[in-house]
C-alpha cells in the first residue's frame, strides 16, 4: 500500500501525529518538574505514563480497520493470504504510530540525561500491550458493528488501564501494564513476574483475538469461548503475580556495580551514579577513618545494592553532593528497624538522629546542611517521624556535641550502647553521655 | 412506528439505561487518579460518572439502522422521532439517576444526569458531523482525552472537563446543555456525515 493511501484509510496512520504531539506535550511537562536520574530505565517507564491515553486509542484505530473490512464484506471471500496476516497488515498503522509516540516520548525525556537507547524491555511490554489491545479491538471492530465496536474498544481498553489502580487486588495493576511507569530508581529493576504475568495475559488476548478472526458470528455462546482466553490468561498471569503489591521493582543485582579499585574501603555505585565515585571515595576514606578512630568496626566495602554485615549499604544519587554523600554513608551505618518497629511504638529508634548526627559531624559534614537538617527552632524530622513524646527527646545537636567532646572510649560505649538499643522496641535509648 | 422502535432497538435502549443506573449504583464512588499528563497531579476521576456512556453508545447503534434510503423518502418525520428516542432515553435516565440520589443510593446521580445530557448531545453532534458509524466516538474519545488532560483534582480539573467538574459548577452545566442542545438541533436537522459532505 502506497504511504498516500494508508495516510487517507487507516486511523492509525494519520491519528499517529496527533499522539506525538499529545506524548511529547506530557513529557517535556514531565521533564520540567521531575527529579530523574540517568538510568534508562527508569527514564523510559517513566515515559509509559501515557500508555492510558495512547492504547485506547491504538485499539479504536484498530477496531475501526476490522470494522472498514466488516463493511466491504472482504471476510466473508475466499482467503488468499491467512486471515492473521491480513489482519496484521491492518493493525500495523496503529500499533507503530502508537509505538513511536511512546518512543519519542521517552527519546525526549532520555535526551534530558544524555541517553539514547530506551530500554528495550520496556520498550518490548508498550509494544506486547499495543498490539494485544489492537488485535482485540480489530477482531471485535470485525465481528460487532462499527458504531458499537469502536466507542465500546476505545472505553473497555481505558478502563483496563486506569480501573487496576482503584481496585483490589492490587496486582492486576502489572497484568494491564499500567504498573510500569511505577518502575524504578536506580537500585530497583522490572520484577520478572511483571513481565511474564503481562505476556501471559496479552497471550490469552492474542488467542481470544484468533477465536475471533476465525470464527463466522458472534454469538451468545461464542461470546463466551471468545472471552474464555482472556480468562484463562488473567487468572494464568495472576498467579504469576498474585504475591506481589502494586510495586512493580524488584531488586537489582549488585554485581552491576562499579567500584573503586584501591583505597580502604572500597566504595561501589551504580554505573549510572559513576559520576560521585570519586568523591564518595574520598569520603569514605575519611568517615571510616573517623569512625575507625573511636574503635568502631567499619566495613571495608561502602556499596549500592548490597546487604547484611559485610558492607555498608549505600543509596546514593548521580546529582548527590559532597553532605549528602556523607548522608548516605551515616544512613547505611545505622541497622534498619527491627520487625517490632512497623507494629507498634519503637522507642530505640529514638536514637537515629543522634547516632546519624554524631556519624556526619564526625565524618566532616558541613555546619550549613546539618543546619539545614536541624533547623534552630524547629522540631528535627525524626521526632515528627517517630512521633515521640517531647520529654524523651534531648536536643540532637548538644548532646551529640558534648558526646564528640569526650575522650574516645566514652564515645564508643556511648554509641554502642544506643546503637544495641536500636534493635529493640522496648528500651529507652541511653542519649545522655553523661 | 412499531416497525421504527424495533429498527431503533428501542427495547435494548431500555435495558441499557437500566444496566447503566445499575453500574451507577454498584461503582459508589469508586474513583481512579487519571496519570498527570500536563499537570503535577492527574484528575480523580468517578468511574460511575462513565456509566452514562453507554447510553449514547446505544442510541448510536439504534440510530445507525435503518436503510437510508428509504428513510430518505419517508412520509413520517422520522428525524423527530429518533431525536425524540434519544431525549426521551436521556431523559428516562436523568431522572432515574437524580431519584437515586434522593434515596440514598448513590451520590452521583446529578452528576450523571448531567452527563448523561452532555454525552447523548455530543453523540448527536458526532452523527451530524461524522455520520452514523462514528457517532458515538465523539462523547468516548473526548472523555478519554480529557481525562488525561484535564490536570489536578476534581476542584481544580479544567473549565472545559464538565464531565468531572463538581456539580455545583454552573459552567459544567451549561457546558453540557449547551452540548445536548446542540445536538438535539442537529439531529432535527435530519442530515448526517456533515464532514463527509463537506
Amino acid at each position: 500500500m502506497r504511504l498516500r493511501t494508508l495516510f487517507r484509510v487507516a486511523p492509525g496512520a494519520w491519528l499517529a501525529p496527533v499522539l506525538i504531539a499529545l506524548v511529547a506535550l506530557y513529557v517535556l511537562q514531565y521533564v520540567t518538574f521531575a527529579h530523574r536520574e540517568p538510568y534508562a530505565l527508569g527514564l523510559t517507564a517513566r515515559a509509559t505514563t501515557v500508555l492510558p491515553l495512547v492504547v485506547p486509542i491504538c485499539a479504536a484505530a484498530a477496531a475501526w480497520e476490522g470494522g472498514r473490512l466488516r463493511r466491504a464484506g472482504l471476510w466473508t471471500m475466499p482467503f488468499a493470504r491467512s486471515p492473521f496476516i491480513v489482519a496484521l497488515w491492518a493493525i500495523a498503522p496503529a500499533v507503530l504510530g502508537s509505538l513511536l509516540a511512546v518512543l519519542v516520548g521517552a527519546e525526549i525525556v532520555l535526551a534530558y540525561e544524555g541517553i539514547v537507547l530506551p530500554d528495550p524491555v520496556v520498550m518490548g511490554l508498550v509494544l506486547v500491550v499495543l498490539s494485544a489491545h489492537a488485535a482485540v479491538g480489530f477482531g471485535i471492530g470485525l465481528r460487532a458493528p462499527t458504531v458499537v465496536a469502536v466507542p465500546s474498544v476505545l472505553v473497555a481498553s481505558f478502563l483496563w488501564l486506569v480501573l487496576p489502580r482503584a481496585i483490589e487486588p492490587s496486582w492486576l495493576i502489572h497484568l494491564s501494564g499500567s504498573s510500569i511507569d511505577l518502575c524504578c530508581a536506580t537500585s530497583r529493576v522490572l520484577a520478572p513476574g511483571v513481565v511474564s504475568g503481562l505476556l501471559t495475559f496479552a497471550a490469552g488476548m492474542a488467542v481470544t483475538t484468533a477465536v475471533l478472526l476465525t470464527t463466522s458470528r458472534l454469538r451468545p455462546r461464542l461470546g463466551i469461548l471468545t472471552a474464555l482466553p482472556m480468562v484463562v490468561g488473567l487468572v494464568s498471569g495472576g498467579a504469576l503475580v498474585s504475591d506481589m503489591d502494586w510495586d512493580p521493582t524488584a531488586p537489582r543485582g549488585g554485581t552491576a556495580t562499579v567500584c573503586t579499585q584501591e583505597g580502604d574501603p572500597i566504595v561501589c555505585v551504580w554505573p549510572e551514579n559513576q559520576s560521585v565515585l570519586t568523591n564518595a571515595a574520598e569520603v569514605a576514606e575519611r568517615a571510616a577513618a573517623a569512625w575507625r578512630g573511636v574503635g568502631l568496626t567499619v566495613p571495608g566495602r561502602f556499596a549500592e545494592g548490597v546487604s547484611g554485615e559485610a558492607a555498608v549499604h549505600l543509596n546514593l544519587s548521580a546529582y548527590h553532593s559532597r553532605d549528602q554523600v556523607i548522608s548516605a554513608m551515616a544512613d547505611g551505618m545505622l541497622p534498619d528497624p527491627p520487625a517490632c518497629a512497623a507494629t507498634g511504638e519503637y522507642r530505640g529508634g529514638i536514637a537515629t538522629p543522634y547516632l546519624w548526627t554524631w556519624f556526619v559531624t564526625t565524618a566532616g559534614m558541613s555546619p550549613e546542611y546539618l543546619d539545614f537538617r536541624f533547623p534552630e527552632g524547629r522540631k528535627p524530622e525524626w521526632q515528627v517521624y517517630l512521633n515521640a513524646p517531647p520529654d524523651r527527646l534531648m536536643p540532637v545537636r548538644a548532646v551529640v556535641d558534648s558526646v564528640i567532646s569526650q575522650p574516645r572510649e566514652m564515645q564508643r560505649t556511648w554509641l554502642e550502647a544506643n546503637l544495641s538499643v536500636m534493635w529493640s522496641c522496648d528500651v529507652d535509648p541511653p542519649l545522655d553521655p553523661g | 412506528m412499531r416497525l421504527w422502535s424495533k429498527v431503533r432497538r428501542g427495547r435494548i435502549c431500555v435495558i441499557v439505561v437500566a444496566v447503566a443506573l445499575g453500574l451507577l449504583v454498584m461503582l459508589g464512588d469508586l474513583t481512579v487518579s487519571m496519570p498527570a499528563l500536563t499537570a503535577f497531579r492527574g484528575v480523580t476521576l468517578p468511574i460511575s460518572l462513565l456509566a452514562p456512556l453507554s447510553l449514547p453508545i446505544s442510541l448510536a447503534w439504534g440510530l445507525a439502522n435503518g436503510d437510508p434510503a428509504a428513510e430518505s423518502v419517508a412520509s413520517r418525520l422520522l428525524a423527530w422521532y429518533d431525536t425524540a428516542l434519544a431525549v426521551g432515553m436521556a431523559a428516562a435516565f436523568a431522572a432515574a439517576a437524580v431519584g437515586l440520589q434522593r434515596v440514598g443510593l448513590t451520590e452521583l446521580g446529578v452528576a450523571a444526569a448531567r452527563n448523561v445530557f452532555g454525552y447523548v448531545g455530543m453523540m448527536l453532534m458526532g452523527r451530524w458531523l461524522f455520520g452514523r458509524e462514528s457517532a458515538a466516538v465523539l462523547p468516548v474519545g473526548f472523555v478519554v482525552v480529557a481525562a488525561a488532560f484535564a490536570g489536578d483534582t476534581i476542584e481544580d480539573a479544567a473549565w472545559w472537563a464538565w464531565f468531572v467538574r463538581p456539580v455545583q459548577d454552573p459552567a459544567s452545566w451549561n457546558q453540557a446543555v449547551a452540548w445536548f442542545g446542540l445536538g438535539v438541533v442537529a439531529s432535527l436537522r435530519g442530515r448526517v456525515g456533515l464532514a463527509a459532505v463537506i
